[in-house]
């Protein structure tokens, strides 16, 4: 069964990443703003192969549920968390400070003790 | 520039907050939902999946919730926002002791202090605006 923990895991990352890339050049500055910005949203196809991915994703997360505890799987996806920050940096040029990469440490590391239960 | 970080941060915050309430209370619903059926890898698993109201309800849910997180998700960065989503398992944790009587160790106590203090780190970062909000501006 850990394949499909790994495969949940590959495909949150995918989908997360292309659900950033859909919106990141919207603008929601008013409530008028938001059916013409999600129809721009609709209109990448960016948007639907990362709400297919959400969807394969979401049936892959109740096979995981299934299987694991509630409490043992939902944090092994702070692997998710590392991952998509690096992927913020590489894809979107954001910047990684101390902040982030101290407060994504101790994230981690509360993770793992989640995890592993120590 | 004309926003500044805290009037972005005062005014989209929900965008990040409200889309964890609804992707938890969809996560334990679908928990609940699972816990009396076992979803198999094959066609009979898809359909039972699918067709049980809790996990329609369930969906419903965790939809809502990324319509609003897309919001959020043009407002700040990736890497400024996703971490917050970790604030599910603080949720998740109280949540699993409260609904399925699983236990809360002093472990897992510390653990959410961890997830909680990293959170506080994190949003203490001057960089947590998206490039697509300072070019707008």
């Amino acid at each position: 069964m850990i394949w499909v923990l790994v495969s949940s895991l590959i495909i949150r990352i995918c989908s997360d990443l292309g659900f950033k890339f859909a919106v990141n050049r919207l603008n929601f500055d008013s409530a008028s703003s938001v059916i013409p910005n999600f129809l721009k949203m609709l209109s990448t196809p960016v948007i639907w192969i990362a709400g297919l991915l959400a969807i394969c994703n979401f049936w892959l997360w109740g096979m995981v549920l299934s299987n694991f505890d509630l409490s043992f799987a939902y944090p092994l996806f702070s692997i998710c968390f590392v991952l998509i920050m690096i992927g913020g940096k590489v894809f979107f040029q954001e910047q990684l400070d101390t902040y982030k990469w101290v407060g994504m440490g101790l994230i981690s590391f509360g993770s793992l003790i989640l995890v592993f239960g120590l | 520039m004309t926003t500044s970080k805290s009037t972005l941060i005062k005014n989209h915050i929900f965008f990040i907050f409200l889309p964890i309430v609804f992707s938890v209370f969809g996560e334990f619903l679908l928990k609940f939902a699972a816990n009396e059926t076992a979803i198999t890898p094959d066609k009979a698993g898809l359909i039972l999946f699918f067709t049980s109201p809790p996990i329609i309800i369930s969906v419903l849910s965790i939809v809502c919730a990324g319509l609003l997180w897309v919001v959020g998700l043009s407002k700040f960065e990736l890497s400024y926002a996703y971490p917050f989503l970790s604030l599910n398992y603080v949720a998740i944790l109280v949540g699993s002791r409260l609904f399925f009587g699983e236990q809360v160790t002093l472990t897992r106590l510390v653990a959410m202090v961890f997830i909680i203090a990293g959170l506080i780190v994190i949003s203490r970062s001057p960089y947590s605006e998206s490039e697509g909000v300072k070019d707008a501006n």
